[in-house]
Order: C-alpha cells, then structure tokens, then sequence
C-alpha cells in the first residue's frame, strides 16, 4: 500500500518553502512613481501615483484608485476578488492582476524622482 | 479480457463525474481564513492522483480534460483554459511521480500536484493577462500548495482503500 510519507515528500516540501521564500526575498524594494494599468495585456493607461489628490478610474468592472503614493483596487466585478485583496500597492513591481476581466495594474519607475546620488 | 475493460471504463467515467462534482462543490466553500482568496483546496486532484496511479494514462488526461470543459460551460473561457493547463501539468505530473517514479508518499504528490496545477494557472494567467505581474502570486501560491497538498495527499492515503474497494466492487459485479 502507498505510503503516506517519504524523505521524497520532505524534499519536496522543503524545496518548495526554499523556493518561496527566495522569490519573496528577491522582490524589487523600491518605492515606484508610476503605474501602468494594462487590459488584455494591451497598455490601457499610465497614471502618476505621486499626486497629492487620489483619483479613480474603471476599466472592465474594475475600480482603480490612486494618488498619494500608492495605488489599489477598490473594487471588481469578478468573483474571486484577488486584486481587490492584493492591498494597496506603493513599491516598484508590485502588481494586482485581475484575471477574469483580463485586468492588471503595475507599479513602474521611470527614474524622474529618483533619490540623486550625493558626493563629497 | 472484455470485463476487465468494461471495469475500467466504468471506474474512469465514475471517477470523471466524482473530479467535476468535488470541483464544483468547492467553488461554493467559503474561502479558509489562512488561505488568500482564490486559493483553493482542489479536491479533484485526489481523483487525478488516484487515477494516475490505478487508471491509466488516457483515462487521467480525459479525467482533467473533461474538468475542463465543465468549467469552461460554467464559467468562461479564462477559467478553462486555466483548468485545462493547470489539470493537464498537474495530471502528467502525477503520471510521472505516482505511475512511474513511486518513490514519493502521498503527500509530496499532493503537493507536486498542487504546485503544478498553480504553475499552469499562471501560465494561463501570465497570457492572458499578458504581464508577468502575475509571477508576483508565486511565493504565496507555494505555501498555499504546501498547505493544501498536503491536505489533498492526506485524504488520498485515507481514501485509497476505499477506491480500491470500490474497483473490486465493480470487478465483482462484472463476474456476476
């Protein structure tokens, strides 16, 4: 009869906890300035996350809002809810991905405000 | 041989309706409060797993295409394509791993199953969606197959004699 558990099976689930943790660790840290709102994979809008006001777009069912730094889902017509519950968004490569309306949001930056180096 | 493959047919089409109805019923479960939403439990990899191991190769290829198309009826296209590519990695996976390896238990395949199931979702994800944004879910999507891989092999490894009683029942029936 089939064993329930192997040194195989701790392998592999050791293997897979080490990978997690490596692709969390090895996300970009860098506040972002812009986001780039893309429908069936098509860029559908650039937006300056950077404003002091916030201001919001729907695209798809999908309510985006953004300002003051971030930028978040407020709201969706799909079922699952996943880019909704992606939270608030404010560092570069962060991404919401809304897979049944074929919406995502991604946070770029287009090194404008970019900390200048100081010297001497 | 003429039972034996009647047997076989009739497991097979058992176990399909048994992976559409365990997908279905678990569409309607609230989602846990440790997993992130989307996540779900996949029951119906047991049956895939369990078929891979007793069936087949043909009959665990119908079984996740058939799964499929029924999400794909239900709901939408983006869902059965997801399915489709998820079912098929996670199916040849178990192939693999259960029908030919046999060096893992029952829940290092859970969790290849689930791991590769999440990996076709995103595949599918990453081109219809067409940003590799999407890859960002990778590392919670690992811990929740951990989760749930684990929890899938356990039911497999208790329901194994079952199924296999199940087989024998209809072996039974057919030399009647």
């Amino acid at each position: 009869m089939k064993k329930l558990f192997t040194k195989w099976d701790f392998i592999i689930i050791l293997i897979c906890l080490c990978l997690s943790v490596l692709l969390f660790a090895l996300r970009p840290n860098e506040n972002g300035n812009e986001a780039v709102i893309r429908v069936d994979g098509k860029e559908y809008k650039t937006v300056d996350i950077n404003g002091a006001d916030t201001d919001e777009i729907t695209v798809n069912g999908v309510t985006v809002v953004y300002g003051g730094g971030e930028i978040y889902i407020k709201d969706s017509s799909c079922r699952d809810k996943i880019c909704v519950n992606a939270g608030h968004l404010s560092k570069k490569g962060q991404s919401a991905v809304c897979a049944p309306s074929r919406v995502s949001v991604e946070i770029k930056n287009n090194g404008k405000n970019a900390p200048r180096a100081v010297t001497g | 041989m003429k039972n034996a493959k009647i047997q076989k047919l009739t497991v097979t089409a058992l176990f399909t309706s048994l992976s559409v109805v365990l997908s279905f019923l678990e569409s309607f479960l609230p989602t846990f409060a440790f997993l992130p939403p989307g996540a779900k439990p996949g029951f119906s990899n047991i049956i895939v797993m369990f078929s891979a191991m007793s069936l087949g190769v043909p009959q665990t290829l119908f079984i996740v295409c058939a799964k499929a198309f029924f999400a794909f009826l239900t709901r939408g296209a983006v869902a059965g394509l997801m399915s489709l590519a998820g079912g098929v990695l996670s199916g040849i996976c178990m192939l693999i791993v259960l029908g030919k390896l046999k060096v893992t238990g029952c829940v290092g395949a859970g969790v290849l199953s689930a791991v590769c199931h999440n990996l076709g979702q995103l595949l599918v994800s990453f081109i219809t969606v067409g940003s590799s944004a999407v890859f960002g879910y990778a590392p919670v999507l690992l811990v929740v197959s951990v989760v749930t891989g684990v929890i899938t092999g356990a039911i497999l490894r208790a329901s194994i004699p079952y199924f296999k009683g199940l087989e024998k029942l209809f072996s039974k029936e057919m030399e009647r």
